[in-house]
């Protein structure tokens, strides 16, 4: 080694880290698995969720509400749809009205005419 | 007997458990100064030093279940601090970086200075860490933690012939820089 990789050398030694450096690894990897653990641990909904009766008493409750849902909407579809067949009714009554009266009051208008 | 056994386990658990912690710690205490001086050396800021070394420590804690010896232990340290110093350096703002060129000459040639010379050594540390990256990592392995050549190659993960030709045009930089000819003899 010559006297310049010598400098280097020396230039380049170990340095002693900052004091507690150890101490506070050693917090934040404490810290770090304390946050491990505390994600591990089920909270008190999941703990509930868990109980094997109640979960299909849940998923029961669930599938009705939906069934009821569903028929509730057909109904709901069934009665617009049978409203909007009245409407085109009526509308077809009032049309064919409307059209034989015009057609009356011609007739009348020509009798008038011709009497005159 | 079933009792007896269950006892047995939970008592070899809590033992692998203390002895993994324990023998964290005692990496720690053991290579923190190693691997503190690398990340320094590297980036000439004791505060990034401190984060990079920390967080290399916290990254092996997290892989103590792999780490097979003490050996396996500081080459992993060696290697991880490495990149993620090499890493840091890339993230920060170009003004915080060192220039090359922006270092001043000395004005008395370092062949003519005693070798631990204060000066020369804070002149040489300053001229380190504004060499190229992997060259920079290569002269602090080799010179910091005496690396043979195939240790820095394994370490940086380089064709040895990489590593040496680093370490020769690192050494030619330096001399010049320092005003000191090729055998280390003043210009």
């Amino acid at each position: 080694m010559t006297k310049f990789e010598q400098q280097l050398k020396k230039a380049l030694e170990p340095v002693e880290p900052p004091t507690g450096f150890a101490e506070r690894v050693l917090a934040r990897t404490a810290a770090g698995e304390q946050a491990r653990a505390e994600r591990g641990r089920s909270s008190w909904w999941a703990d509930l969720f868990a109980a094997r009766g109640l979960r299909w008493g849940l998923a029961g409750a669930l599938c009705l509400a939906l069934a009821a849902s569903g028929a509730l909407y057909k109904r709901e579809q069934e009665r617009r749809v049978a409203g909007e067949q009245a409407k085109e009714q009526l509308m077809l009554a009032l049309r064919l009205t409307a059209s034989k009266l015009q057609y009356a009051q011609s007739q009348v208008r020509q009798i008038s005419t011709a009497n005159q | 007997m079933a009792q007896w056994i269950g006892a047995t386990e939970d008592a070899r658990a809590a033992e692998a458990a203390v002895r993994t912690d324990l023998d964290f710690e005692t990496l720690v205490r053991q290579h923190q100064r190693k691997i503190y001086s690398i990340a320094y050396h590297f980036l000439r800021d004791p505060g990034a030093a401190e984060e990079v070394a920390q967080d290399v420590f916290l990254e092996l804690h997290n892989r103590m279940a792999t780490i097979e010896s003490e050996e396996h232990a500081l080459n992993w340290l060696r290697r991880v601090t490495c990149h993620r110093s090499i890493d840091y350096a890339r993230r920060l703002p170009k003004a915080q970086q060192v220039d090359w060129d922006s270092v001043p000459e000395p004005a008395q040639p370092a062949a003519a200075s005693a070798i631990s010379d204060p000066m020369i050594s804070g002149k040489l540390q300053e001229l380190v860490a504004s060499l190229p990256y992997k060259m920079r990592m290569a002269v602090i392995l080799r010179y910091q933690e005496e690396a043979e050549p195939e240790e820095i190659s394994d370490t940086m993960g380089m064709p040895v012939n990489t590593v040496k030709s680093h370490l020769h045009r690192a050494l030619v930089m330096l001399r010049s820089k320092m005003g000191i000819g090729p055998e280390g003899t003043g210009s």
